[in-house]
């Protein structure tokens, strides 16, 4: 047997004692990294649990059945006999709405008469031009000039949106579209026109409405994803009801 | 002698990662066009919703969750890298924050004469942090002193 000496011995541990230190600094290594790696997808993993939860706004029930017919006071645009009623929950400072926008054009378009669309205000309180907007577009509604000013204000809605005076850009539509100035500026600034937004908002809120745009077809909620077929789908289904 | 002491380092990293929920929630409901669920106090949507809840269009939550983001992560870099430059920009941030927090607080109550519940919960946090991030700057100041 060979004889290790003692030069030999001390080899060995440092040798060993290397090894271990090596082997200490590599699992640090692996254990710093994977504490980076966790905090990483439990942040990750929180904002994609709150995206998906907060995903479907309005409660799992699509059908309202306490939606209110339209009022007087209620902006619409169609005929008041048609058997189907589109609604619309919107803020013209939401960007889905304009968005949407062009979708609703083609559906009155092509429905025309056969339907009635009512537009109901809910200009949510973190826009802060929504209500001078829907000020705006209640007073042209009362001109009967409403269709005219929905398009300007959802087609330049950037324009307007981060404007701390809108008043000035909205008069300017108002002019474009031909409203009669003097009755525009008494509307705008009524307390009566600022009563029903108030009222449409709060109808909103208090039916369960959390988003906006939502359409409802009757009382049927309609799922937007699909952009114009969505509306067509809904509104050819609720005709053949009839 | 530890540069950190676990107990004030490990609850720091919690109410960070709660503040985080809490703003990041507040900040995907204000893109969603949504509004947030204030089921408790009544109010909360005055807070969230108001003109004062933007800095030039963006909402003072995505500070929040930034602030909070940042916080944890100067809290996972003390344990992984414990170094003092880490305690001093963890505590920096967090007297930031309270001050932030405090002023915001002030802003409900006087001016909004509104309560949200999400950001009362938040102010709650920040108010917790900075005391936490005072503990740890004193311990990393006395274990200096033994070094010394």
């Amino acid at each position: 047997m060979e004889k290790v000496t003692k030069k030999e011995k001390r080899e060995i541990r440092k040798q060993e004692w290397e090894e271990k230190v090596n082997k200490e600094k590599k699992n640090n290594m692996l254990k710093k990294i994977g504490i980076w790696a966790g905090a990483i997808i439990v942040f990750s993993f929180v904002v994609w649990g709150l995206i998906a939860a907060t995903d479907k706004p309005i409660s799992e029930t699509t059908t309202l059945n306490n939606l209110p017919s339209p009022k007087e006071t209620d902006i619409t645009i169609g005929s008041s006999s048609a058997k189907v009623i589109l609604t619309e929950f919107a803020d013209f400072q939401c960007p889905a709405c304009a968005d949407n926008y062009p979708a609703v054009k083609q559906v009155l378009a092509t429905y025309g008469e056969k339907i009635l669309f009512v537009y109901r205000n809910f200009p949510l309180p973190q826009h802060q031009n929504a209500k001078p907007a829907a000020y705006t577009g209640y007073a042209a509604f009362r001109q009967g000039k409403f269709y005219e000013m929905e398009d300007l204000l959802y087609e330049n809605q950037k324009v307007w949106e981060n404007e701390t005076n809108p008043q000035a850009i909205f008069k300017s539509y108002a002019e474009k579209i031909g409203l009669d100035m003097r009755k525009y500026d008494q509307d705008v600034a009524s307390k009566e026109v600022k009563q029903i937004i108030e009222d449409q908002t709060n109808e909103a809120q208090s039916l369960g409405i959390n988003s906006t745009p939502t359409f409802f077809v009757n009382n049927e909620k309609v799922d937007i994803s699909k952009g114009y077929d969505s509306f067509k789908e809904a509104i050819e289904n609720a005709l053949s009801e009839k | 002698m530890h540069l950190v002491k676990n107990r004030h380092l490990i609850p720091a990293l919690v109410l960070s990662f709660l503040g985080f929920i809490d703003a990041s929630y507040l900040t995907i409901v204000h893109y969603r066009d949504a509004l947030p669920n204030c089921s408790i106090l009544k109010g909360c949507d005055i807070v969230t919703t108001s003109a004062l809840s933007t800095i030039g269009g963006i909402p003072i939550a995505l500070f929040g969750a930034l602030f909070y983001l940042a916080l944890s992560f100067f809290a996972i870099l003390i344990i992984t890298h414990p170094h003092k430059t880490w305690v001093q920009l963890f505590s920096l941030t967090a007297y930031l924050g309270f001050l932030v927090s405090l002023f915001l607080f002030l802003l409900q109550i006087i001016v909004l004469r509104a309560i949200c519940q999400y950001c009362i919960g938040s102010e709650i946090i920040s108010f917790l942090i900075y005391l936490f991030a005072i503990n740890m700057v004193r311990h990393v100041k006395k274990v200096e002193r033994q070094k010394s």
